[in-house]
């Protein structure tokens, strides 16, 4: 009957509920922007899993993030943080890691990184995120900081404070937040004429302070924090006053069980921020019991340097950015540095009969980045059968006695890759922009020992051991069952568990911008070459001539053999030439270059580029972009790039009514006909629709997205043998019509406020086809319909409630066992209700929840889980808390009851409550200390 | 908003000494205090030694009053920009001044000074003239009574004069006035050392710099 539940729980399909038969993953709704999204995925797998990775990024961007997921309450949570969730929305996907090393992707696809899920933000929520121009910060939302500037010393009792908000009409004046480190300044604020304006009455001290100002919208959307920071000093005789810090120490413990699999965990987690005028460090540790070193590491350190705005230099774990295809935040352990010059001369000019000549101007900066470190940790092996050593039992060698040599390879290694990354950048005028970047990663192979652990067993079949079943032995165990004069011998390298890789990636981009900036130019070329085995080493001269033509002439394309072999020879270093692993061989097709070059060199398939222009006029928002990644461009610092495409992105973000009314309207056309020889190119077209309603404060707001993606497969005719029977029909025309709706509620009485938001949501399919198909055709595609409804109340006591309900309805096609195309229906249904209550003038705040779902199902197929959560929070002194969470969930398989099975595995066949069992439980216990 | 809302213009964002404020509308001068928000037609005077730096509300162009100078600061707020344009009598203006979409005039006794984007001192005597000393950018000074005129670059110093002359000429260094406003922002200037000798003595080793 547990079988029939998960191949219940993965009929659900793509849209605000996914699934597999591994996991039960909702896709968050009604998100405004600014606010963290949480991910959480049920699991339902006996396997262990030994770690979650959540990858986001933005909408269209190129780059992912990654984020560790953690097992809370009997799932797998990562958390996409508020900076991040933008009205572009969001693009994400989790891969779940077993100990096995087997992986489980949301979506559960083959292609996960192409084909992301999809978060849209509710784009009435104005972004109010800040941008950063050398030291003058704006907001999104044309929010003006007036004084102090950003970065900037001020003497301590003449600070003003002062925002301008004459450009921001959205922005509420009468709602407004303002913090200097942490502290309410509110009271002491006037906003007066679009003006806002502090002097703060107390003395803030010598040191680095923090303004944070908190905006509401005119219709009542909190905006995103304005935050900028200025130092106060009295000259450097007070640097020793000037230092301050601040941190926090938290210890977790956490016990989880799921499918009778426990996971326990004691994580430390130490943050520490020192500043001493000009100078400002941070520190962070995080450290993890379960910490391996047969997989990669799960600790965590860091410790940065921020010297003024000109130097940051970083070492431990590091995200550094280079360039979207190059390296986009990807963790290394090692060095990132960030130098940030600004410059600036000129010349007045010669005067000649009055007039000046040669007279000129330059501002600007030049950046530079460095990276060094390493991209992945070195593994020796793993814990397990055949995870260190693995016997080649259709290797065995003979010496010149007749004695056998057996031959091993290793196993469940990693090497460590090793990686060197750097970017200059430069600005002249803030109209032109650019830089060139270089990324190398290599596999670093001699790391990896060949004789490690003897304690792994590896298995050894009756071919071997002449038992009749296979036997376990350790390398000494084995040695001494030998006869003869037998031995063995450890392959020291061509392993057969991967081979060492190295990468070379290289590029340059420009911007030009005209009108203040309302009108952006922006272009990026980037290039590839990448060797699959390192191991083979550089070519030598003797083997390239065989390698690359046919004809053994000393010759490679009229060029003697002898000068490649000593230009590839003396750049070693940079990289390892060697054509049967090297990709691409030729940077340019030659085939193609006899047709046209120009077309030859834009379709370089290692090649990656783009050309974007941005507008800004008259509330519109335009991006017109045309990227291309060939096949063989690979970059190891951005590994989920798609490759293979080329892609024409048109999309328009248009407010209207004071930017009550937003629409964004989009087209995009993406194929992989990146050369003539893709005889059927997979083509997909999709034009979306969004559309954000928010009339006011207290009025409902509405949101209407509509997406329709049409998708051909290149292929037009039937499947035949040469008799011109008919085999199959792979051709593909089909259309995807997405349509979700959400309208929130919010009211305010008079002991209570409350919100209500309802969230409708349905993926059909139409196969254009269908006219034309065999009876016998089978449209494989689910169709789904969600709707779900959640009501938040705050009351006047310090108790706040949420309940959700949702109901997914899942039509799935299947072929029954007479391959009648039929149609299975299922409806999904859960609901949860949780609350807050606060005691002790909210020192102690206690948190309770319940949560149900069934499969909608009746008799022997019913399915149901009914779930708990308790927990709290005790400030037990100032800034130290004690947090404790614990979930409990029940499954209730009917048919379990009497299905002939000792499901439970107690021994006893269909006992009373065999049908119960405990899906997962766990607790977790938190103490942290803010300093 | 309101009508008192709708003729804000600019902010006060650092006082010293002796500043004073004719609020539009009033008829004597009060105190200026540093975070003071601004309406159309405020007056502002400096004593000797007054000094005070001034922020337009809708593109952070600045202003600078050194000692002895009375202004009065005047702005058409559009739904886009704010059309600045300050009447100086007397005194010493430094303007720092992002590119405009609309106008930003500063009228003396003697001159107008129009500009688009620039930076630059005005020093105006109503018996002298004045004086215009170009920092960045284009300044075009024209004398009121000849409607003659000349531009001032960045280097250059143009010369308006109560008989209807103008003109530019070389500026001299040190001519430039002082920013008040500069000297105390950049941070410390001070280094002091504690040194303590073999007999315990304690002595201070004080280093000051630019």
């Amino acid at each position: 009957m547990k079988v029939y539940f998960l191949l219940i729980i993965s009929l659900f399909s793509t849209g605000l509920s996914q699934s597999s038969n591994l996991y039960y993953h909702k896709t968050p709704s009604d998100i405004n922007t600014g606010e963290s999204i949480e991910i959480s995925q049920l699991l339902f797998t006996d396997l262990g899993i030994e770690q979650g990775i959540l990858y986001f990024r933005n909408k269209g961007e190129m780059s992912y993030q990654e984020v560790e997921m953690r097992f809370v309450d009997g799932k797998w949570v990562g958390l996409i943080p508020g900076e991040r969730v933008t009205p572009i929305g969001i693009e994400y996907l989790s891969v779940l890691t077993q100990f096995d090393g087997g992986r489980i992707a949301l979506p559960s696809i083959d292609n996960p990184f192409d084909n992301p899920l999809i978060i849209n933000i509710n784009v009435g929520a104005v972004s109010n995120k800040t941008k950063k121009t050398n030291n003058s910060i704006k907001s999104d939302s044309d929010i003006l900081i007036l004084a102090p500037e950003n970065g900037s010393f001020q003497k301590s009792n003449e600070l003003v404070i002062s925002v301008s908000l004459f450009n921001s009409p959205e922005v509420d004046q009468n709602s407004f937040q303002i913090y200097i480190d942490d502290v309410d300044f509110t009271q002491e604020t006037v906003i007066f004429g679009d003006v806002l304006s502090l002097v703060p009455n107390t003395d803030l001290g010598i040191g680095l302070h923090k303004i944070k100002i908190l905006f509401k919208t005119t219709y009542g959307i909190p905006l995103s924090p304005l935050e900028w920071s200025f130092s106060t000093s009295k000259g450097l005789s007070s640097l020793s006053e000037s230092f301050s810090y601040k941190g926090s120490l938290v210890r977790k413990k956490s016990s989880n069980t799921a499918s009778k699999i426990t996971v326990n965990e004691d994580q430390l987690n130490l943050r520490l921020e020192a500043e001493a005028g000009w100078i400002k460090g941070k520190y962070s540790l995080k450290t993890s019991s379960r910490n391996s070193k047969y997989a990669q590491p799960l600790d965590r350190r860091s410790l940065s340097l921020q010297i003024t705005d000109y130097l940051r230099i970083e070492r431990g774990d590091v995200y550094p950015s280079i360039s979207p295809l190059i390296l986009d935040g990807k963790r290394i352990n090692g060095r990132y540095t960030k130098a940030d010059l600004n410059y600036g001369f000129g010349f007045n000019g010669i005067d000649f009969f009055g007039r000046t000549f040669l007279d000129f101007k330059l501002k600007g900066n030049v950046e530079l980045k460095t990276v060094s470190g390493n991209l992945v940790e070195g593994v020796q092996y793993k814990k397990g059968v055949n995870k260190a050593y693995q016997l080649l039992e259709d290797l065995i060698q003979y010496d010149n006695l007749g004695n056998r040599i057996y031959v091993f390879s290793r196993r469940g290694y990693t090497f460590p890759r090793k990686i060197n990354a750097a970017r200059l950048a430069f600005s002249f005028n803030n109209r032109v922009k650019g830089g060139f970047h270089f990324l190398k990663a290599k596999d670093d192979f001699e790391k990896v020992k060949t004789n490690v652990s003897f304690e792994n067993l590896f298995s050894a079949s009756e071919s071997i051991t002449g038992d009749s079943i296979i036997n376990y032995y350790t390398i000494p165990q084995f040695i001494d069952s030998l006869v003869n004069q037998d031995t063995i011998r450890v392959k020291t390298k061509n392993w057969n568990n991967g081979t060492p890789k190295e990468n070379l990636a290289f590029g340059f981009d420009l911007e030009g911008s005209l009108d203040n900036r309302k009108l952006l130019f922006q272009l990026g070329w980037n290039m590839s070459l990448t060797n699959s085995n390192t191991w083979a080493g550089t070519a030598s001269k003797d083997s390239l001539d065989l390698m690359m033509d046919t004809i053994v002439d000393g010759k490679l394309l009229d060029i003697p053999i002898g000068e490649i072999g000593d230009f590839i020879e003396s750049y070693s270093d940079v990289f390892t030439v060697h054509p049967l692993y090297m990709s691409p061989i030729l940077p340019i097709d030659p085939i193609a270059a006899e047709e046209s070059q120009i077309r030859a060199i834009l379709n370089m398939p290692s090649s990656a580029y783009y050309v974007r222009a941005k507008a800004s006029y008259s509330f519109n928002n335009v991006l017109i972009e045309y990227k291309q990644l060939g096949p063989e461009y690979r970059t190891f610092g951005n590994p989920y790039l798609t490759n293979n495409i080329r892609e024409f992105t048109i999309n328009d973000r248009l407010s209207t009514l004071g930017r009550r009314l937003m629409f964004v309207v989009g087209y995009r056309y993406r194929d992989n006909k990146l050369s003539d020889l893709i005889a059927n190119p997979v083509a997909s077209r999709t034009f979306s629709l969004n559309t954000t309603l928010v009339p006011g404060p207290g009025a409902p707001s509405i949101i209407v997205n509509m997406q329709s993606i049409g998708r051909t497969n290149g292929i037009d005719s039937l499947d035949r043998d040469q008799y011109g029977n008919y085999l199959g029909d792979s051709r593909e025309n089909s259309q995807a019509l997405n349509v979700m709706g959400s309208i929130n509620i919010p009211g305010k009485f008079e002991k209570l406020t409350t919100t209500t938001s309802i969230n409708v949501s349905s993926i059909t399919y139409l196969d254009n086809l269908a006219s034309q198909r065999e009876a016998s055709y089978f449209f494989s595609k689910s169709e789904t319909q969600s709707i779900s409804a959640t009501f938040s109340t705050r009351f006047n006591i310090p108790l706040k409630t949420s309940s959700t309900f949702n109901k997914t309805m899942i039509n799935t096609p299947y072929l029954d066992v007479n391959n009648i195309v039929s149609v299975q229906k299922n409806a999904w249904t859960s609901f949860s209700t949780s609350s807050q209550y606060s005691f002790l003038k909210n020192k102690l705040r206690s948190r309770i929840g319940i949560d149900f779902t069934s499969n909608g199902e009746k008799g022997p197929l019913a399915t149901k889980l009914f779930g708990t959560k308790l927990g709290g929070d005790w400030d037990i002194i100032d800034k130290l808390t004690l947090t404790l969470n614990s979930s409990f969930r029940l499954i209730d398989n009917t048919g379990n009851k009497n299905d002939g099975k000792d499901n439970d595995l107690d021994g006893k066949i269909d006992e009373l409550r065999e049908n119960w069992s405990i899906s997962n439980s766990g607790i977790n216990i938190t103490l942290g200390y803010r300093f | 908003m309101s009508a008192a809302n709708a003729n804000k213009i600019a902010v006060v964002t650092k006082v010293k000494g002796m500043v004073e404020i004719m609020p539009t509308g009033k008829k004597l001068f009060s105190k200026l205090k540093a975070g003071s928000i601004l309406a159309d037609g405020d007056k502002i005077r400096t004593g000797t030694s007054g000094f005070a730096a001034i922020i337009f509300i809708d593109d952070k162009s600045t202003l600078k009053l050194k000692g002895n100078s009375e202004a009065v600061i005047t702005g058409q707020r559009t739904a886009a920009s704010i059309s600045k344009k300050i009447n100086m009598d007397s005194g010493t203006i430094r303007a720092t001044i992002k590119k405009q979409n609309s106008s930003f005039v500063i009228q003396t006794p003697t001159s107008v000074a129009s500009v688009k984007g620039t930076d630059f001192w005005l020093l105006t005597d109503p018996d002298k003239g004045d004086q215009v000393i170009g920092l960045e950018g284009i300044v075009s000074l024209k004398n009121i009574d000849t409607g003659q005129d000349v531009d001032v670059v960045q280097g250059m110093s143009g010369i308006s004069t109560p008989d209807g002359d103008v003109g530019v000429e070389e500026t001299v260094a040190s001519s430039i006035p002082t920013d008040p406003s500069e000297s105390s922002e950049d941070g410390p200037s001070q280094f002091k050392i504690y040194l303590e000798g073999p007999n315990g003595t304690q002595k201070v080793m004080v280093i000051e710099y630019q």
